[in-house]
């Protein structure tokens, strides 16, 4: 397995990626849904009062921000992570090119490792993507002003920005571990349905679990409680226990799937 | 350079409970189109998934232009390329674009251009330049078939593996594929060509390997399978052909089949055919005509996979029964 | 494919005598939402809520910032005093001339160690207040939401 080797199929899917409709709409709704939602909150005099910041919401575009986080977390980036990731090796068993895929001058090894490299960097941009569009809508449409903190301190448009920024990026280890776990489903099932399907469900049960109060080893283990990771990065003083938790749950999710995910693509026979 | 192109020898691969291949040898030579022939299910897909990289076998080594190969870890070497089955490509992509992503992933580090010309060489050399630039999704499996011989044509290769390369063709473009490869064996290359179509690997291979549930019953030259096989159909014409079959089939060492276009096709060694001619006579029923024919790889392939029957015995040159009439020949 | 099967099983297995491991090494414990850690959050975020309000009706800060805001909270329904749910907070700080004033709060803690406090009384004003300016404003005070460190 080469490093070059695994760039070239990495590019190849990218290529295929592109030229499908789903990612790109993906990415598109993305963007347009923060603007769509600081747009119809701006024209409404009722705030989202059941998520963290929703009160704000009117009167810092950051906080704007931070609430499309919390709503991102519980319902969009489940879907959006397996969108691509969860369809990857389950597309060549849809089109039957297995057999066109391997026969060519690239290992199996490769050819799983750039795939898997495109649907975390899609992952990754669609993450971006939701971040950038919210503050930026956030900005234009509400406003730059100061955002109160969760320990009622007021930080300065520059500290917010920082901060939510933070916010955004500590939500990547839990999207690349949901990431891991569908293109885990999309080589064992080869099956899209379930590739995308099971992230989705199984990332809204864990959350219900999540509102149970149970014992804090088995929150840990949910991988959805990582994407609350953030709240520490918007108390004073700061505290990351949570978000330490969170990221080292969501490493051991995505070991054990791609480590599992590459063990059977190798152990597997293309039979036609 | 190595000589052999393809040595695969002793593989065996179970599917389950299944064995699909037993201890099978294939090596085919460089400059030569080696045929390969067998029933379906026979195992020659299997075999050849196996010689690609696509399926791991339980045993046997196999060795490519020279070099052991791996399966699992290692990619197939850039000069082997192989279409089995019916090719697939992604469908909202065009044929074009389908063999540009197929090259990239061949040669990682060449450039655009020269990708595209690798592109467009293949596209050429398969017939296929109307309909690169539409989409795949549209393609029948004539197109498809096209398309999968450009995409290992890409290869440019040294061992190239076909499997019922022409089976959805017209026969001019059959005879195309037939042509190149026949021209890939001049030019120095390994071609392995699989097929049902006896006719086209007897005009098409020097070497042929014939399997039958996952094992090897013939491995030669194509003289040497005329060559084993122990008697030459003759055509045979009488006044009685159906008598005439009836009683081949109370001799030892004869068979009599109806021939197509009339008559009977009879397979018998030189004794074994006397005697038969004489048993006509006594009984009645005149040779009209016999000639040797030469033998097809098809009977003879037919013959070697076909389950044997045995023929009722009746010794040669016995006498008449009682109650049948007396021809008065000496025995 | 008996092999694989006996792989995967084999896997699985593994996985899941590793899991028992780390839930039995995380000591599934009490919770950690105790009176304890949301008594010390909504004291902080008071206090600095206070500042912050005061800053914002525009009157002139409190010569002493020190506001000695102590707060006790149980829960609502009793029984064990951890645990996500309904808690009732009492508040006590000093106002201007040092003067100790209390209100009382509902909160209610989620699972996930975040917390919305509102105020029981209108003591601390309603959802909206008049600024020194004319100008309306939140009244921070009257509902607010902070979140903990639960590990």
């Amino acid at each position: 397995m080469t490093l070059r080797g695994v760039g070239t199929v990495a590019a190849v899917e990218c290529s295929k990626l592109a030229a499908q409709f789903k990612p790109r709409a993906a990415l598109a709704a993305c963007a347009a849904g923060s603007f769509a939602f600081a747009a119809a909150l701006r024209l409404q005099t009722t705030v989202p009062e059941d998520t963290l910041f929703g009160r704000s919401a009117k009167e810092s575009g950051f906080a704007l921000s931070l609430v499309v986080l919390g709503f991102a977390a519980l319902w969009v980036v489940p879907a959006l992570t397996s969108i691509v990731a969860g369809d990857l090796f389950a597309a060549e068993d849809r089109y039957g090119t297995w057999t066109m895929m391997l026969a060519r001058s690239r290992a199996r090894s490769e050819v799983f490792a750039g795939k898997a490299l495109v649907a975390f960097g899609y992952s990754a941009l669609a993450i971006a993507v939701l971040a950038a569009s919210s503050i930026a809508a956030g900005l234009l449409i509400i406003g730059p002003a100061p955002l109160v903190n969760l320990s009622g301190v007021a930080l300065t448009p520059s500290q917010a920005l920082a901060r939510t920024a933070f916010a955004w990026v500590a939500t990547l280890p839990a999207a690349l571990a949901l990431t891991a776990i569908a293109l885990l489903l999309s080589i064992v099932t080869r099956s899209s349905a379930a590739g995308i399907g099971v992230p989705v469900v199984g990332a809204l049960t864990m959350q219900l679990c999540a509102l149970v109060d149970g014992p804090q080893a088995l929150r840990t283990a949910l991988i959805t409680t990582a994407f609350d990771g953030w709240h520490g990065l918007l108390a004073e003083p700061r505290y990351y226990g949570p978000l330490v938790r969170g990221v080292l749950a969501s490493v051991a999710y995505l070991v054990v799937s791609v480590g599992i995910g590459y063990r059977t693509l190798q152990r597997r026979d293309i039979a036609g | 350079m190595a000589r052999t192109a393809l040595e695969a020898l002793g593989v065996s691969k179970s599917f389950g409970p299944r064995a699909a291949l037993r201890d099978v040898d294939l090596v085919a030579r460089r400059g030569e189109v080696h045929g390969l022939l067998g029933p379906n299910g026979a195992g020659k897909t299997t075999l050849m998934r196996a010689v690609l990289g696509l399926v791991r076998p339980d045993g046997g080594r196999i060795h490519l232009l020279g070099r052991p190969f791996d399966p699992v870890a290692d990619a197939v070497p850039d000069g082997v390329a192989g279409m089995v089955d019916t090719p697939a490509f992604y469908p909202y992509l065009t044929g074009r674009a389908n063999l540009m992503l197929l090259a990239r992933l061949d040669a990682a580090d060449a450039d655009a251009s020269a990708t595209r010309a690798r592109v467009d060489a293949a596209i050429e050399e398969s017939g296929l330049v109307a309909d690169a630039g539409a989409r795949v999704a549209g393609y029948s499996t004539g197109m498809r078939q096209r398309l999968g011989l450009a995409a290992a044509l890409l290869r440019s290769p040294e061992l190239l593996l076909l499997d019922e390369a022409t089976s959805s063709l017209d026969p001019a473009a059959a005879r195309e594929v037939r042509d190149l490869a026949r021209r890939l064996a001049a030019d120095g290359a390994a071609v392995v060509w699989s097929s049902h179509d006896m006719a086209e690997v007897e005009e098409l291979c020097a070497a042929v390997t014939i399997v039958d549930c996952g094992r090897v019953i013939f491995s030669g030259g194509v003289d040497e399978l005329r060559e084993r096989a122990p008697s030459l159909p003759h055509a045979l014409r009488t006044s009685d052909d159906r008598a005439a079959r009836a009683l081949a089939s109370r001799c030892i060492g004869v068979r009599a089949t109806p021939a197509v276009g009339g008559g009977l096709d009879v397979s018998a060694d030189a004794a074994a055919l006397d005697a038969f001619v004489i048993a006509l006579g006594r009984y009645g029923i005149a040779v009209r005509a016999l000639e040797r024919r030469t033998r097809s790889l098809e009977s003879l392939f037919l013959e070697l996979t076909a389950p044997v029957d045995l023929d009722v015995a009746c010794a040669i040159g016995a006498e008449p029964a009682d109650d049948e009439p007396d021809w008065g020949l000496a025995s | 494919m008996p092999a694989n099967r006996r792989h995967r099983s084999r896997h699985g297995a593994a996985l899941a005598i590793a899991a028992a491991g780390a839930l039995a090494a995380c000591g599934c414990g009490a919770s950690p939402i105790t009176s304890d850690r949301i008594e010390r959050a909504v004291e902080s975020t008071f206090a600095n809520l206070v500042q912050l309000q005061v800053s914002r009706l525009k009157i002139t800060p409190l010569a002493s910032l020190n506001l000695d805001v102590i707060a006790a909270c149980r829960r609502r329904a009793g029984g064990a005093e951890a645990g996500a749910g309904e808690w009732t907070c009492t508040v006590r700080w000093l106002g201007p001339d040092r003067r100790p004033l209390r209100d009382t709060f509902d909160v209610v803690v989620t699972t996930d160690a975040c917390y919305t406090a509102a105020a029981e009384g209108d003591q601390l004003g309603g959802p909206t207040l008049k600024a020194s300016d004319g100008g309306e404003v939140r009244n921070l005070l009257y509902v607010f939401e902070g979140c903990f460190d639960p590990t």
